[in-house]
């Protein structure tokens, strides 16, 4: 009397495939699971026994052995409840899995033999997806937010009962698929937190947003508190454009992973902008707990993290950050787990001038010794701003400015500029894992030909070697920059302008100033 | 710090300038590392306020240089702000400078100035009155004013607020009988207070630096900086920055009709060239 069902655990982001497999032999009624299971998941057993009784069959009185397969594997999560009671009715013949051999099962019962919905269906499903898994049974609740996974015959049920009827051939579950599916809020971008052309007389600030959202460049701004620092930074994601299908499936696993699913019956379709405060610990930043959790580096992947009042954060935390922005990954080991996920995103970061905020402010007096200002601004570390590749002062807009003598570009204006340089990216940088190349990826050098000059660029940039000092190693971010300013101006060589004004967010030296 | 090339000139010293020597309480002897005839040469004192805004650290710089420029030597106090501003303006001009300290010759105070204050140990000279290893004290400070004065033809107060070392700097300038000039700055502002004073006691406003380079005999060596090989946008932007004073790029951008991004462009282009300077979200002409 063997049974075995299909599931899934996760490690990191990914999924594995566990086997349940039951036993039932003679001898006095014990139930035992094996095969490392956590405690959450050794608490089952209670769940699985009253559901069974309750969804109207008898718990089987004989030695029950449960096995996880497989065994050297740590399983950890409540959604084993329902395979493994599919496996004890399988093993008692109460049910009949003929055909459903290579479906999976997953989901959290009620003592009343009803099914909850599960946080981490999203990335069960992907998972299972992945491992060639085409039919699952899961909570019903879970199968909406589903809707960008195509190609898999969802079962949403409604508890244990209507699992079993369905696989002994009554009360049909009509599976759900979801084919080609489409969906809005993916075709456009993100206006939730409002339009360019609500912050009137920063048009340098939008225009060097404009370019971090083209060319994936990283952004820092320097200003007086009030300027609109963190206003500009929110309102990137108006010109960002939207996630692709795929890159919203990834969004939603991490944050299905984390317990952070903000709408819980909908995937993530709008790209990420975290804005942590800076008492964030280091392990909430990249990521930590005793089984690692995504933290807000992963949670704004594909998207925007904003850190504002950078000097504020702990050097340590900040120093920690610089490993995974360069790689877009991060690696966190702890006893038993090790766990990657991704973090690839927009780095904005906006910091006062001074610990007072107004030095150099024209209308407000400086009340900072250089001393301390200069401990203020070296509490970030040189090499986490030196992978920046944009430096922006910006400034308290006055109020004759505000009140609208000039006209203030909107989102709409900017992201078609941003959508043309996309498009100019994709001809030319090419696509590596069914995502365009950026400009501002850290890990891929632009070809030769993208980045020909002009005479006039050249000559550019050799005067700035002479009159700015710029070193070999900025003279290559600049250069990445010129390119995107050129692809948003759909130029095909870096001319002078471009390269000019590339070199107009280069990182000030301290001695400049 | 190298004790071995410190140089001790006894007031009886030839070397020992005629214009110190000559004010009330002059010092014993000079501990000075580098080029010691600069005790001698022409020099003017540019000095103002530490905690010194942009406009001070601009004001301070742009005369530092355009004296050096015109073979004058400028005389400061290496503090931080207007003092450093000064020396760093001297240095651009390809000029000389000298440094005078209120402490021990090889104590560099401010700390961050080290850099600072090699560059003029090799390029200009460094001066104090107190032996090596000498701390600064409450009133060493204060006191190597009256060298700062005494070493100069003319003092130069580039900022200062109500309470300022450079207002003890100019007290000391007009007991030994040298010229005193104070920049002006706006009236509502605390940090402007003090060389405002100045002007109504009686200094001399900087209103045109000429003037000053024209009073001490220098001569403008080149009138104003007004470069012929501009573009058409470019020289708009120029007269721009030069009518209107400190410019945001937005500002210009509406009123040129121009988008910022080739504003942009061209700011930078101008900044290469030395006409312009950006900083801190404005451009003006330095």
């Amino acid at each position: 009397m063997m049974s075995s069902v299909l599931t899934a655990s996760l490690c990191g982001l990914d999924a594995e495939i566990v086997r349940v497999e039951t036993d039932l032999a003679q001898g006095l009624p014990y139930f035992a699971l094996v095969g490392l299971p956590t405690m959450m998941v050794k608490e089952s057993k209670e769940r699985v026994r009253s559901a069974i009784s309750n969804a109207g069959y008898d718990f089987p009185m004989r030695r029950i052995t449960l096995n996880l397969s497989p065994a050297d594997t740590r399983k950890d999560g409540s959604h084993f409840d329902l395979p493994m009671a599919v496996s004890i009715l399988a093993a008692e013949d109460l049910v009949d899995l003929d055909g459903y051999e290579d479906a999976a099962f997953f989901g959290e019962l009620s003592l009343d033999g009803s099914l909850q919905r599960s946080e981490i269906g999203a990335a069960l499903v992907l998972g299972l997806k992945e491992k060639g898994i085409r039919k699952i049974f899961l909570p019903e609740e879970n199968v909406p937010e589903l809707s960008l996974v195509d190609g898999v015959e969802f079962y949403g049920a409604r508890g244990l009962r209507s699992v079993a009827d369905h696989l002994n051939g009554y009360n049909h579950i009509e599976p759900r698929v979801y084919e080609g599916a489409y969906s809005l809020a993916l075709s456009e971008p993100d206006m939730t937190n409002g339009d360019f052309s609500e912050v009137k007389g920063q048009e340098r600030a939008k225009r060097a947003l404009q370019i971090c959202a083209a060319g994936g460049h990283d952004l820092a701004m320097t200003g007086p508190p009030g300027a609109g620092k963190s206003m500009l930074a929110s309102r990137i994601v108006s010109i960002l454009p939207p996630l692709t299908k795929a890159e919203a499936l990834e969004v939603t696993k991490i944050y299905n992973i984390a317990g952070n699913l903000r709408d819980k019956n909908r995937l993530i379709q709008t790209r990420p902008y975290r804005a942590p405060h800076h008492s964030i610990s280091y392990a909430a930043l990249i990521g930590g707990g005793c089984v690692p959790m995504p933290g807000e580096l992963s949670l704004a992947h594909r998207g925007v993290l904003f850190l504002d009042e950078l000097p504020e954060f702990e050097r340590r935390t900040l120093d920690m950050m610089r490993q995974p922005m360069e790689d877009g990954y991060i690696d966190l080991s702890r006893v038993g787990y090790r766990n990657t996920y991704p973090c690839d995103f927009i780095f904005i970061a906006a910091m006062n001038p001074c610990p007072c905020g107004y030095h150099g402010d024209p209308e407000h007096e400086c009340r900072c010794p250089e001393s301390t200002r200069r401990r203020y601004i070296g509490k970030v570390s040189g090499p986490l701003l030196d992978r920046i590749d944009l430096h922006l002062d910006i400034q308290r807009v006055r109020y004759s400015e505000l009140s609208g003598a000039g006209r203030a570009v909107s989102s709409a204006e900017l992201y078609e500029g941003v959508m043309k340089a996309r498009e100019m990216q994709r001809i030319g940088n090419g696509e590596r894992d069914g995502r365009t190349v950026l400009n501002g990826d850290a890990g891929v050098e632009p070809s030769e030909e993208r980045l020909a000059m002009d005479a006039g660029a050249e000559e550019a940039l050799r005067r700035a070697h002479l009159v700015f000092g710029i070193s070999a190693r900025r003279s290559a971010k600049m250069k990445r920059v010129a390119r995107t300013i050129a692809d948003i101006e759909g130029s095909g060589a870096i001319r002078a302008e471009h390269m000019a004004e590339a070199l107009s967010y280069r990182q000030k030296e301290e001695a400049e100033l | 710090m190298a004790t071995e090339n410190i140089v001790i000139i006894e007031r009886d010293d030839e070397r020992f300038p005629e214009s110190l020597r000559a004010i009330t309480d002059a010092p014993k002897r000079l501990h000075c590392i580098g080029d010691v005839s600069l005790l001698r040469a022409k020099s003017v004192a540019v000095v103002g306020a530490r905690r010194a805004t942009d406009y001070g650290r601009w004001a301070a710089r742009t005369i530092g240089r355009r004296l050096a420029e015109s073979g004058v030597c400028v005389v400061s106090g290496m503090a931080e702000g207007a003092d450093t501003a000064a020396h760093i303006g001297a240095l651009e001009g390809g000029g000389k400078t000298v440094a005078v300290l209120g402490c021990g010759i090889d104590i560099c105070f401010p700390t961050g100035n080290k850099k600072l204050k090699r560059e003029i140990e090799e390029k200009g000279l460094v001066v104090s009155e107190y032996p090596p290893g000498a701390p600064g004290g409450k009133f060493t400070f204060p006191r190597r004013n009256r060298i700062i004065s005494g070493l100069s033809a003319a003092v130069v107060v580039a900022e200062a607020g109500v309470a300022s070392g450079s207002l003890i700097t100019a007290e000391f300038a007009v007991d030994q009988g040298r010229e005193v000039y104070a920049v002006p700055g706006n009236i509502n502002r605390l940090l402007s207070a003090g060389a405002n004073k100045l002007i109504r006691d009686g200094a001399r406003p900087l209103v045109l630096i000429d003037d000053l380079l024209a009073d001490l005999g220098a001569g403008a060596k080149y009138a104003q900086n007004d470069p012929t090989d501009l573009a058409e946008e470019e020289r708009a932007v120029f007269n721009l920055a030069k009518r209107c004073g400190e410019v945001t790029i937005d500002e210009a951008a509406s009123l040129l009709m121009r988008s910022v991004a080739s504003l942009t462009a061209t700011v930078t282009l101008l900044e290469m060239k030395g006409v312009l300077s950006y900083e801190k979200g404005r451009f003006f002409v330095p």
